[in-house]
């Protein structure tokens, strides 16, 4: 299959652009003395890197097969390295959701972070940058470069602002991740042996054997399952996210948990087809188990961010679901649920850190009736945990519904066990915002309703859940064709059954 | 170009051990570190001058060429680098210090002859010019430590090994009837199942592991980089590793034509990385940390060698540049980190570092993170192109462990970086460092990411270097 490269008739270099001026402008805060400077230079940056982001979606022309905005130089002639960034439907949601999650982070660390704040600022654009680097890489490498330049960032924001098991959670959020992504890096390198090139387009024009295919499904899905995370991969998850300031939090549940997903679609699904039909019934196990099982430890927790957290694990379970269900219909559900989960839980979390703010705890019985003293707080809560919990109108709703009709279609049993899912989701949620809303408790001296910061930096979160809760057609324009692409390179025959399958399997890598 | 140009910076280095050696005997102690790093800044230009030089010397036994410029750059760069440091020289005995300047640049000079020695017994003087000055100044240290055991370990472990490898030159001579390593070459493969060629390589082999501190010949690393000087173990955590790679990939190379020893270089390359990291992990000592990094980094290098023939050496050259680069960031943040009177730098000591001085901590950061291979550093970049070599080269199993290896590394440089960035201490008086000093630092951080990302301009450098070596 031929893939087109489309370059920008804009500015040739817009996407570097965004990735490099806030990694350039982390550098330039350290020449600033002021800490209340450095915080309006870095909300003035990542503004300016949201405005710089627009075009990407005006410009974008989803009749185009292929990438666009392409760049594309020579790095490492030697190694086969080259810079070569591009965005297709698939990425182009991705990279709108962290440019637009840059002046939010910003926002809600205003206060929240009291020591050391032009190196937390320093390492939030470091991270924004990263992030967008790692959603345009076109070489593999690249993206690898980018993948990993963001462990060090986020584990500084982790250990150095987080709260007191802080050390622990930081380090085990890199080890897991490494842990993962080095079998990413020899699956990289065996690719790279064999195509000579980085280049992610070649490769995907080049034929791979199915038992090779086997080998780097694997490789990629150590890497991206941490990521995701998947179960039983997903323990540091709860601990990083608890630990993390607010900021970290919402970065973590709204984009990285993305580059998981964001990887089995790039990567697995689109550089190992057959090893991708022939392992899905094992995805499909694994995601409904983190599905249940998330939703079951989700209705356990006293701790705010730790609900939210086994939330994310069941809710990217959906996403995984969506995936490996192989078909049109899951995949549009899983890129929304993607986009939506973002916005949801990276709202949930900053209402979670505005909570903390106030009450100095995370604790549903000390927290209780909070949110009735603060109709302003509890106006977005209700909004973003009716979402989170896919109720209709809200924009989560339309993901999670397409993943499970999906789930239906590829066969009832798999819906069967999905339904209570969705079930637990709505137990959790509703645990939570009745407990914070209706509890006759409350402490009334510490209940200071949202100030203007504060809605600057929900607003817009809980608008575009109700925008596309209702119309989520922008975003399927854009993601259609390049899901279509992706899928039209599956081979016909699909997945027959769990047993069936593995039988196959064990006999495809015997031979 | 005329021949006195082309070994111009061996000659200006020389000049400067003659000039400490006359300072020392007329007791003149007055400025000495302006003229060491005034020395090293001239060694730098005459090694930039004869950049192109070409020549033969001593009959051939000393060849000019664009390897042995490539290394004479990269010691003379690493050389000023290492008087700009060690300026202060906190730890050496004050009536010492110009000996120490004479002893560091004869040392200095005799790693520059190793890499264009191209006949066994000049490169045998050579090695034991660069070794020897350092068996003395490792007992330079004030006040009373475990200096002159840490020497004593060192001089017998270097004799040793240096005793093996002169036999392991018999050997060799006795076998292809030349120490000219040119013949030689000629004459191996005639001989490639010859036991007493065989017993030769292996035995020359094991002086050069000693040199790099490969596993099992490392047992000298931690304790004489604990007992010496911190300004002694700057420098053999650095310029030794030149002289080291330079030797691997002007013999190694050819000598690993044998298939009896790459499966043992393999294991020895797997052993060095895994004890390295595995012994570092228990480490609660910044040298002694560092000692069994570089063990596990020359595990890294040996994998080049391995695959000498799919672009291996390449990386190696490059790997071995950067790991002197990161090695002497490393050293510049411990060298500030000496107290007086204490024998050891704690891990602890770092503590609140980046408020008691934050460009070293982030310089130090970057280091750590370079040591642990994680992009986008050069120590990630090196990494990344010696494990495709190793690959391609069909060591497969190698680069397993090297991959597990980087997630163990990341363990230990990850607890440093915790201890440095994270942990906070009230108290501890602010590090003062001059501009000279941060500038270099600045640079030395910058050029760690520089190769990074833009390995271009050193890899195509060594590569040229390497082309003059395959004339031989």
């Amino acid at each position: 299959m031929e893939l087109l490269l489309h370059p920008n008739t804009l500015n040739t270099h817009l996407l570097s652009l965004i990735i490099f001026l806030p990694v350039a402008s982390a550098l330039v805060l350290a020449i600033i003395r002021d800490d209340n400077a450095a915080k309006f230079f870095s909300l003035l940056v990542t503004s300016v890197v949201l405005i710089l982001s627009v075009p990407l979606y005006t410009r974008f022309d989803p009749s185009l097969l292929g990438f666009q905005f392409v760049e594309q130089h020579p790095w490492v002639k030697s190694a086969g390295l080259s810079y070569f960034l591009g965005i297709d439907g698939i990425s182009l949601p991705m990279i709108l959701l962290t440019t637009l999650f840059g002046p939010i982070v910003v926002l809600c660390s205003w206060n929240y972070i009291k020591i050391r704040v032009k190196s937390f600022l320093a390492c939030l654009l470091l991270t924004q940058g990263i992030m967008v680097g790692v959603f345009a890489a076109l070489d593999v490498m690249l993206f690898y470069f980018f993948f990993e330049a963001l462990l060090i960032p986020m584990f500084l924001m982790i250990a150095v602002w987080g709260g007191p098991r802080r050390m622990y959670a930081a380090v085990k959020f890199v080890l897991y991740t490494l842990g993962g992504s080095i079998f990413l890096l020899l699956a990289l390198i065996a690719l790279y042996l064999k195509a000579d090139t980085f280049s992610l387009p070649v490769i995907m024009g080049m034929s791979i054997s199915p038992q090779m295919q086997f080998w780097l499904f694997l490789g990629f899905l150590a890497a991206f399952a941490v990521k995701v995370p998947m179960v039983p991969v997903h323990t540091w998850l709860p601990a990083a996210h608890v630990e993390a300031p607010t900021a970290g939090s919402v970065i973590l549940a709204s984009i990285l948990l993305k580059m998981g997903t964001y990887g089995l679609l790039r990567f697995n699904l689109t550089l190992a087809p057959v090893a991708s039909v022939q392992l899905a019934p094992v995805m499909i196990l694994l995601s409904i188990v983190a599905i249940l099982y998330g939703g079951f430890l989700a209705l356990a927790q006293t701790d705010v961010k730790k609900l939210i957290a086994y939330s994310s694990v069941a809710h990217m379970g959906f996403v995984t679901l969506g995936i490996f269900s192989l078909g049109m219909k899951g995949n549009q559900g899983a890129m929304l649920q993607m986009v939506f989960h973002g916005l949801t839980t990276g709202g949930l979390f900053l209402l979670a850190g505005m909570l903390y703010e106030r009450t100095h705890s995370r604790d549903l019985e000390v927290n209780a009736g909070m949110a009735r003293l603060m109709p302003g707080f509890a106006f977005f809560l209700g909004i973003f945990s009716l979402s989170s919990l896919g109720f209709p109108g809200t924009a989560s709703f339309v993901g999670e519904f397409l993943c499970l009709t999906a789930a239906f279609e590829l066969d009832y049993r798999v819906g069967v066990w999905v339904i209570p899912g969705a079930l637990l989701a709505a137990a959790y949620m509703f645990r939570m915002f009745l407990k914070l809303t209706w509890d006759a408790k409350g402490d009334k001296s510490l209940a200071i309703d949202i100030g203007f910061r504060e809605w600057v930096c929900l607003g817009p979160l809980a608008v575009l859940i109700l925008v596309f809760g209702f119309n989520p057609a922008p975003i399927m324009e854009v993601m259609n064709p390049a899901l279509e692409t992706m899928l039209s390179r599956l081979p016909a025959e699909q997945a027959t059954g769990l047993i069936a399958s593995i039988q196959g399997l064990v006999q495809s890598v015997l031979n | 170009m005329l021949v006195i140009q082309t070994i111009l910076p061996e000659i200006v280095i020389g000049c400067a051990a003659a000039f400490f050696f006359g300072c020392s005997l007329m007791g003149v102690e007055k400025d000495m570190p302006r003229y060491a790093v005034g020395w090293a800044v001239l060694g730098l230009v005459a090694a930039l001058i004869s950049f192109n030089g070409n020549a033969e010397l001593l009959h051939g036994a000393y060849k000019i060429d664009r390897f042995s410029r490539f290394f004479a750059l990269c010691i003379s760069a690493a050389f000023l680098v290492f008087m700009i440091i060690t300026v202060k020289l906190e730890e050496i005995e004050k009536s010492l210090r110009t000996d120490f300047y004479f002893f560091i640049t004869i040392s200095t000079l005799g790693i520059m002859m190793v890499t264009g020695a191209t006949e066994l017994l000049t490169l045998f003087i050579a090695l034991e010019i660069s070794s020897y000055p350092l068996y003395v100044i490792t007992s330079y240290r004030k006040g009373m430590g475990f200096q002159f055991e840490a020497s004593a370990k060192y001089l017998v472990f270097g004799v040793v090994s240096t005793g093996l490898m002169v036999y392991g030159i018999s050997y060799l001579y006795g076998a292809l009837g030349s120490t000219f390593i040119g013949d030689m070459i000629v004459a191996l493969p005639s001989h490639l199942y010859d036991p007493l060629t065989l017993v030769g390589v292996i035995l020359f082999m094991a002086g050069i592991f000693y040199k790099v501190a490969a596993f099992p010949f490392h047992f000298w690393a931690p304790d004489v980089y604990s007992g010496a000087p911190v300004e002694v173990v700057t420098f053999i955590a650095s310029m030794p590793k030149l002289a080291a790679v330079a030797l691997l990939a002007r013999v190694g190379g050819t000598f690993m034509d044998f298939e009896v020893l790459a499966p043992a270089l393999a294991l020895l390359a797997v052993l060095s990385m895994t004890a390295g990291n595995l012994l570092a992990l228990a480490q609660k000592e910044l040298k002694r940390l560092l000692a069994y990094s570089a063990v596990s980094h020359a595990g890294y290098i040996l994998l080049g060698v391995l695959a000498a023939e799919k672009g291996g050496l390449n990386a190696a050259m490059f790997y071995g540049a950067v790991y002197a680069l990161m090695s002497l960031t490393a050293f510049l943040v411990a060298v500030q980190l000496v107290s007086k009177g204490k024998n050891d730098i704690p891990l602890t000591d770092l503590r609140g570092l980046w408020r008691r001085a934050p460009l070293l901590a982030v310089v130090f950061t970057i280091a750590l993170v370079s040591l642990a291979g994680l992009p986008p550093t050069a120590g990630f970049t090196g990494k990344l192109l010696l494990l495709t070599a190793a690959w391609k080269a069909g060591w497969f199993w190698t680069v397993v462990f090297g991959v597990l290896n980087s997630l163990l590394g990341m363990f230990v440089y990850l607890n440093v970086i915790r201890v440095s960035l994270v942990d906070d201490q009230a108290g501890e008086a602010s590090i003062v460092s001059g501009p000279l000093l941060q500038t270099t630092a600045t640079i030395l951080g910058f050029g760690i990411l520089f190769l990074g990302v833009l390995p271009n301009g050193l890899l195509a450098m060594a590569r040229r270097a390497l082309a003059a070596l395959l004339y031989v």
